[in-house]
């Protein structure tokens, strides 16, 4: 097999970048079962290994809201006032079967690369 | 002016004026808290540069309008193979026709200057209307049936 050219490298990444888009918003709607703020909801990703920039948390947030996922509401907390997300009852049913469209996918892959789960 | 309200002044202006006060609501609560978060790490105020450094993380502003102004595309990847082949084949259909035209109308004229001048005018009008139609029968065609 020949070395690894330049362009490589930006293929792989790019890849990457399309398989963890999709499974980031699955992540976002899972932490979002329960109500939370963009910051909760960034920790809340970052414990679970998603890494998401801050400046592209927000603008998925409101997209999310805008298709009718997440409903949002401005309340005190502390001194400052903040947006709370939360999943609506359409957020939940997309949930539901994005994870089960998910879970399929992913014991499908592992039946063909042989790999477990771990 | 703070290095924060520049910062959401070079926000701002991109945004739609439907949304701005809403978001930029949001972005003003959480920038203040990341920058309470770094003084707080720090034990005091933050600097301009290190107020500066804070936002930079945060995106260029150019890079968090276009994540909010993320939309379906005006004609998607999968149609654009068409689109592009199809703006090619009236094109070159429309310049060689008026081709054609000018051929004709060359033959006939007593001096070329005038119909040049009018082949020119025409084809880039033809050129113009060609391109506006192909190109608004791929929206329409992406309105109705993209995904």
């Amino acid at each position: 097999m020949s070395a690894a050219s330049p362009t490589k490298r930006p293929v792989t990444d790019a890849l990457r970048q399309e398989l963890r888009r999709g499974t980031l918003v699955l992540a976002v709607l899972a932490v979002l079962r329960e109500e939370a703020n963009g910051t909760a909801v960034r920790d809340a990703l970052a414990g679970g290994g998603v890494e998401i920039e801050e400046g592209a948390l927000y603008p998925m947030l409101r997209r999310l809201e805008e298709q009718a996922l997440l409903t949002s509401e401005w309340r005190m907390e502390g001194s400052r006032n903040k947006r709370f997300y939360r999943l609506s009852s359409n957020g939940a049913d997309t949930y539901a079967a994005l994870l089960v469209e998910w879970r399929r996918q992913t014991d499908g892959l592992e039946a063909l690369t042989g790999e477990q789960s771990r | 002016m703070t290095a924060l309200d520049r910062y959401l002044k070079r926000i701002s202006f991109w945004l739609p004026r439907a949304e701005r006060s809403d978001i930029m609501a949001e972005l003003r609560g959480v920038l203040i808290e990341k920058i309470e978060a770094a003084e707080a790490a720090r034990g005091r105020s933050l600097t301009n540069d290190e107020e500066q450094d804070v936002l930079r993380g945060f995106g260029h502003p150019a890079l968090v309008v276009s994540r909010y102004l993320e939309r379906r595309p005006v004609i998607s990847a999968g149609l654009a193979f068409f689109f592009w082949r199809v703006l090619a084949i009236a094109l070159i259909g429309i310049v060689v026709a008026q081709s054609i035209v000018f051929a004709v109308e060359a033959t006939h004229a007593q001096s070329l200057g005038p119909v040049i001048d009018h082949a020119v005018r025409r084809s880039l009008l033809a050129l113009l209307l060609g391109f506006t139609c192909v190109t608004a029968s791929f929206m329409l065609i992406e309105r109705r049936y993209g995904g």
